[in-house]
């Protein structure tokens, strides 16, 4: 088990440099010189370029990756051109909140969703079924701006029962969380429908039922535990998604996290930040992969003994 | 049966699926009774209505199968007439089950320890050091080596002999009165087939357990049981003492059956050499389901279906060659 782990955490560390290494030319190829983008329209030829060579932007492309590299390992991921405070400050800021939106909304996505599977699953084919997974299927496919300013319409503004923006008390926390949440359960009810219907199917639930075990034990003990090998995986990667930024939920509730951090960078052409905030997100989605594949080694003795 | 130690009575067992094809008899009117203690076979090819025979005891038939008629006593009390609850306290403890498959019969994220312990906690009220002490005495006893050390072992890293000890271990946990074993060694290699059906006889005799033996292989049937039924599209076909069956076999079927016994030294590569195949459950034969196949058959044989005589001994046999009136008759 330890070993495979440890296997796991080095196999992704050339993924994560090289997914610093896409981001980091992705954006070299960008026109437009950076310099000139954060010194404005105003300031002239000769100070851009020397600005230009100052902070090394003339240097080969290899020679800053590498820097960048090792900075970025230092925790350093350079200063924002517009904001003018180091990256990392600026993430550290923003990801609390992000973290707080997305630990709500995934327990609002994993409790409707898991709850709502095992239920369609125990009454599959009935009009319980049928309604639940039409509920979860209008949750994937609803935008969530529109679900979302859907809510705010309802609970905020006709009802006055919730705030509308902002993300300073719990009660600003709940419609983002149900919205979110529920866009992302429909994934989770599915998956746990199919995989739960798919494992009482087994053979050994049969020997379950057979020993005279209470249908509801069977499926919560011999079912439900192998239906949630795959639901758990798909949880974390879910949980590594949100964690990276929910950028449209974000920026109609007015929550200051790191979607939102990188929407302004795009619209400031802040690169360094944008920069630095694609590769923060992208790293929490490495780990996440990571964590869901630890757990899923964890939850399946077959894999774990090896 | 006149006979008063009789535990477990089949009575006029009818399952059948309904399929958007029609209605499929897979059990038909199948009568079954076992005696205490003793192993009683049913034997019979491939989709005669076996497997389905025991699912409707243990009332784990699936959608669209359902028991229609009949009744299924175990000491006079009808499984059929109880509700989910009583079928539980049933099922595990007084009668348990060992299917075909030993390599997915158990449950892949248990240890098989735990598994084991399950019947014994909702069952009996013990504690749970005391049901572990009891699995692992029952391990020792299935012949399961080194039974402390593979209580915490999961399933995968198991043989499939050891997997069917584990398996029968469970069935006898709570010294049921009636094990059904529903082809317990046919998925096994020759070798290993013979020491788990040894190691059934020896813990029926200890215990006292009766057992119905499912079997497509009569050469099991001569090994393991008392008394045998040979069951053919969904019917019993013929019934009697294991030694009178093998001594003086009536039905035209199991003269069939007794010709493809597989040699318990040969590798088992093909089963069966009767000519023909089985019926269509959908599209039976009008009269004895038997006749497409049979090379004894007569004209009233197309028509009507033969009941079941009963001869001298207690031996019964459905075809109509032991049929006194049909057979002066001539036709
Ligand atoms: N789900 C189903 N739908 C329709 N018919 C079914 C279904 N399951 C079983 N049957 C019918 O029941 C019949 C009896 O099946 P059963 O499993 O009892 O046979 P068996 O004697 O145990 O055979 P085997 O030796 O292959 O295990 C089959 O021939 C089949 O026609
Ligand atoms: S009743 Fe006729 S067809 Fe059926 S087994 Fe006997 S002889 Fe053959
Ligand atoms: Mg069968």
């Amino acid at each position: 088990m330890l070993k495979y782990v440890i296997k796991r955490i080095l196999i992704s560390i050339p993924l994560m440099i090289a997914v610093v290494l896409v981001v980091f030319l992705m954006l070299q190829v960008l026109p437009g010189n950076p310099v000139s983008v954060m010194m404005g329209e105003k300031a002239s030829p000769d100070v851009i370029e020397r600005v230009t060579e100052q902070m090394g932007l003339n240097d080969p492309v290899w020679e800053r990756f590498i820097d960048y590299l090792v900075n970025a390992v230092q925790g350093d991921l350079g200063t924002s051109y517009k904001l003018s405070r180091p990256i990392s400050d600026l993430i550290a800021d923003s990801f609390p909140n992000t973290v707080k939106l997305a630990i709500t909304s995934a327990l609002v996505s994993w409790i409707i969703g898991v709850f709502a599977g095992i239920i369609s699953a125990i009454k599959k084919d009935t009009l319980l079924d049928r309604f639940l997974m039409g509920f979860s299927l209008v949750g994937i496919s609803l935008p969530v701006f529109w679900g979302a300013m859907l809510l705010q319409f309802i609970f905020g503004y006709t009802l006055g029962w919730l705030p509308i923006s902002g993300y300073s008390t719990p009660a600003h926390m709940i419609l983002p969380a149900v919205i979110l949440g529920w866009t992302s359960s429909g994934t989770i009810a599915r998956l746990t429908r199919s995989s739960l219907l798919g494992i009482m199917e087994n053979d050994y639930i049969r020997t379950a039922r057979a020993k005279g075990l209470d249908e509801s034990l069977v499926v919560v003990k011999h079912g439900l535990k192998n239906a949630m090998i795959p639901v758990v995986t798909m949880m974390a990667m879910q949980f590594a998604s949100l964690l990276s930024g929910a950028v449209i939920t974000e920026s109609v509730f007015g929550i200051g996290g790191i979607g939102v951090l990188m929407v302004s960078a795009v619209n400031t052409r802040d690169m360094p930040l944008l920069q630095g905030s694609v590769i923060f997100s992208t790293m929490i989605i490495i780990i996440g992969n990571l964590v869901a594949d630890i757990l899923y080694s964890f939850l399946d003795p077959k894999i774990r003994e090896q | 049966m006149i006979n008063n130690d009789s535990i477990f009575e089949i009575r006029g067992l009818k399952t059948q699926f309904f399929t958007s094809k029609g209605v499929v008899p897979a059990v038909d009117g199948v009568d079954i009774t076992v005696r205490k203690g003793e192993a009683v076979g049913l034997v019979g090819e491939s989709g005669c209505g076996k497997s389905m025979t025991a699912m409707s005891v243990m009332q784990l038939l699936k959608k669209p199968g359902r028991v229609v008629e009949g009744t299924i006593k175990l000491n006079g009390e009808d499984l059929l007439k109880m509700n989910k609850r009583e079928i539980n306290d049933i099922r595990g403890n007084r009668i348990s089950m060992i299917f075909q498959e030993p390599m997915t019969a158990l449950n892949p994220v248990y240890t098989i320890g735990k598994q084991a312990m399950e019947a014994l906690m909702i069952h009996q009220k013990i504690s749970k050091e005391e049901a572990k002490a009891k699995v692992i005495d029952m391990f020792a006893k299935v012949g399961i080596p080194e039974p402390e050390k593979r209580f915490s072992v999961y399933p995968h890293q198991l043989s499939g002999g050891l997997r069917q000890r584990v398996m029968i271990a469970m069935a006898m946990i709570c010294n049921p009165e009636l094990m059904i074993a529903d082809e317990p060694t046919t998925a096994l290699d020759v070798t290993i087939e013979a020491q788990i059906l040894y190691l059934m006889n020896q813990l029926q005799k200890e215990v006292g357990t009766a057992v119905i033996m499912i079997t497509h292989n009569l050469g099991v049937v001569a090994e393991s049981c008392d008394y045998v039924y040979v069951m053919y599209a969904g019917k019993i076909m013929e019934e009697a003492p294991v030694k009178e069956l093998f001594k003086n076999p009536l039905h035209p079927y199991t003269f069939g059956l007794m010709n493809s016994i597989p040699k318990m030294t040969e590798v088992k590569t093909h089963l069966y050499t009767i000519k023909g195949m089985v019926p269509n459950l959908l599209n039976l034969p009008q009269g004895c389901r038997f006749c497409p196949r049979c090379d004894k058959a007569m004209k009233i044989c197309t028509m009507y279906q033969p009941d079941l005589y009963e001869l001298e001994d207690g031996h019964k046999v459905r075809c109509f060659l032991y049929n006194k009136e049909v057979m002066e008759s001539g036709k």
